[in-house]
């Protein structure tokens, strides 16, 4: 009675709320069931079903000082060791806002819980605890971000640790937190310095609070802009270190176009290093799925040239592809690892609802890392 | 001082303030076709518009639920969209240039601009969140600042950054490229203000950027893959300017296994600024 009195009353002070805070909440229904194996005939099912509930208001519309959230329950099956998961995950925590320092001149920032990204994608890229303020200015724009692991739950979130880490969790409990690093970033960007290109430059470190001693370091510097008005460039290059003891690189160059409306064709190429050279294995923070085998390598010590291309059709169906070769380099040597592809077609049924379906396989040098992979996914949002 | 003195100073003082106003006089423009209910606000009271109406400089022009019009101006037209409101700040004919700047009130315009008579045009659309100066151009311009080019090249930048500066200056001759200066585009163009070229797009609000060409061109192709994105999507922090990765549109997971160390979506549509 307690209970069912608690949810009428939440829902009247929600609802009541809404039109005059400009609350706003939703939710998201979403399912993945994926067949994936070394070939077709011994494909093992693995299924993800979550439940996301979010929340967002806008409370102050001159500082746009935003509040978010998003909580979520999941449940994960995986055949081949035959597990099961039940996963409760707070993702998104946030304040955001922006003040205004002059007539050209802002300041946003953000505080709590959110996804975080560093340059490249690929050294740092996940939900985060921590600060990040943003200076905009018209001809620089300066930021720094710092944060905490601790409390991160570690089914969603995956930080690389070393060889015989002391890290060592239960992954049964719902909620299992993350090993504990502070990563803090700084980062500089010129947009439109010459010519309508910008350069950007960004440093992060992330200090082991853990007894792991095993803190990383990471510059990246950055050129990009566009080519034509359907053309655009970037590259980038990152120095690595583990406790200043080593130095990594790791490089990339992409050249995306966007030849017609809803259309674009992507060409990558990355270069991480292994030990080559005075250059050691890289290694970013967080795990990053480097190409399509069975053994969903790193990026480490591999080279790899990819073309990708998406094309919308009758405004509700993405249809995306992607084929790539991969070579290894983990020492001095460079040696062919394999092909890889991917089709996967989006269809938007309802404003609200979407499924897709996809398939991708990888042809690797050693059969036994070949991967077959088909999946189908549907989402509902309310 | 004798009559004939006066007389001379006065038609100085004439010749000296025709000289100054009449490079620019204030003029009007056609009402070339509407479809629905268009007015004109005249002495407060709101006066219907038929097909080859003016209107003139400081004049505010409405359209209705379902309606559009298209003013011409010399060689320019500009298309107002359904429940638009604009107030055509400045219409100056001149002798090397014309100026033309349009304040957008609320809804969404389209202009296309050409230069008549060897004639420069400075043409300008802004309103509080962002502005946009063209040079031989054909572009759209919604209240939310959203701004978009198919012809020529518009230079962008924030609402907060306008003045009327931007509107003084001849735009120079000539084609422009990705490396065309703002500057040349539209001279007075604050620091900072993006080159959009034909094809791109950019979203601008009252004190920054939200989305520069490259960003809007991802997110055009990739609006299928994302329009189911809740707050957890869109509440991302990318670090630095070059890689807008967390905007990346995600399709459905076939490379990683989804267990409990993956995460390993793939990423398609890769945006470079």
């Amino acid at each position: 009675m307690v209970k069912k009195f608690a949810a009428v009353m939440l829902s009247a002070v929600l609802l009541s709320a809404s039109p005059l805070t400009g609350l706003d909440f939703g939710g998201k229904i979403n399912s993945t069931t994926k067949y994936q194996g070394t070939e077709f005939s011994a494909l093992k099912w693995y299924e993800s079903s979550a439940a996301h509930l979010w929340i967002s208001s806008l409370f102050n519309k001159k500082m746009k000082l935003k509040f978010s959230a998003d909580g979520s329950y999941e449940f994960r099956y995986d055949e081949r060791d035959n597990s099961y998961k039940n996963i409760v995950d707070l993702n998104l925590l946030k304040i955001s806002g922006t003040l205004e320092a002059g007539r050209y001149n802002a300041i946003q920032f953000a505080v709590g819980r959110f996804p975080v990204s560093d340059m490249t994608g690929i050294v740092f890229s996940q939900i985060n605890d921590g600060m990040y303020i943003k200076f905009v200015t018209p001809v620089i724009e300066f930021s720094i971000y710092g944060g905490s692991t601790r409390m991160l739950n570690a089914h969603d979130v995956t930080i690389l640790t070393p060889e015989g880490t002391a890290y060592n969790p239960d992954y049964n409990s719902v909620y299992v937190t993350a090993p504990s690093y502070i990563p803090f970033g700084i980062s500089i960007a010129c947009p439109s310095l010459f010519f309508n290109q910008t350069l950007a430059a960004e440093g992060w470190g992330f200090i082991d609070f853990s007894t792991d001693r095993y803190s990383r370091w990471y510059g990246t510097i950055a050129l990009s802009g566009p080519l034509s008005g359907k053309v655009f460039y970037s590259l980038m290059t990152t120095a690595g270190s583990e406790n200043l003891k080593t130095l990594s690189d790791l490089s990339k160059a992409v050249l995306t176009l966007y030849p017609a409306a809803g259309a674009s064709v992507c060409f990558t190429g990355v270069y991480a290093s292994g030990s080559n050279g005075f250059l050691s294995s890289f290694r970013g923070f967080t795990s990053q799925t480097a190409d399509f085998a069975l053994d969903e390598p790193e990026y480490t010590g591999m080279i790899k040239a990819a073309v990708s291309g998406s094309y919308t059709i009758l405004s509700c169906v993405c249809l995306v592809a992607e084929g790539g070769c991969v070579f290894v380099c983990p020492e001095n040597t460079v040696s062919y690892d394999g092909l890889q592809w991917n089709f996967s077609a989006v269809w938007n049924i309802f404003h609200d609802l979407q499924v897709s379906a996809g398939a991708s396989q990888y042809y690797a040098a050693d059969s036994s890392r070949n991967k077959t992979c088909l999946v189908v996914t549907g989402a509902f949002v309310f | 001082m004798n009559s004939s003195g006066a007389i001379k100073k006065w038609i100085s003082a004439g010749i000296l303030a025709a000289l100054i106003l009449l490079p620019l006089c204030a003029d009007s423009a056609t009402v070339v076709s509407l479809k629905g209910k268009v007015e004109v606000d005249r002495n407060g009271s709101w006066i219907p518009l038929a097909e080859n109406d003016t209107v003139a400089q400081g004049e505010i022009i409405s359209t209705g639920f379902k309606s559009e019009a298209v003013l011409q101006y010399q060689g320019s037209t500009i298309q107002l969209g359904p429940l638009t409101r604009i107030t055509l700040e400045t219409l100056a004919k001149g002798e090397k240039k014309d100026t033309v700047s349009v304040y957008l009130n609320t809804g969404a315009v389209k202009s296309s601009v050409k230069k008549t008579e060897n004639k420069r045009v400075n043409y300008t659309v802004h309103n509080p969140v962002a502005v946009a100066s063209v040079r031989g151009t054909e572009f759209g311009f919604s209240s939310d600042g959203s701004i978009d080019c198919t012809e020529g090249a518009v230079v962008a930048y924030p609402g907060n950054w306008y003045d009327s500066a931007a509107s003084v200056g001849e735009p120079s001759d000539g084609q422009s490229s990705a490396g065309t200066a703002a500057g040349d585009i539209a001279p007075g163009a604050p620091v900072g203000a993006v080159v959009v070229l034909p094809g791109q797009g950019v979203s601008v609000g009252e004190s920054g950027f939200n989305s520069r060409p490259a960003d809007t061109a991802s997110e055009k192709a990739g609006t299928v893959l994302n329009a189911l994105n809740t707050p957890i999507d869109t509440e991302s922090v990318a670090t630095g300017s070059p890689s807008a990765d967390s905007q990346l549109p995600s399709v459905p997971e076939t490379t990683s296994t989804g267990g409990t160390q993956k995460t390993g979506k793939i990423k398609v549509v890769i945006t470079v600024q």
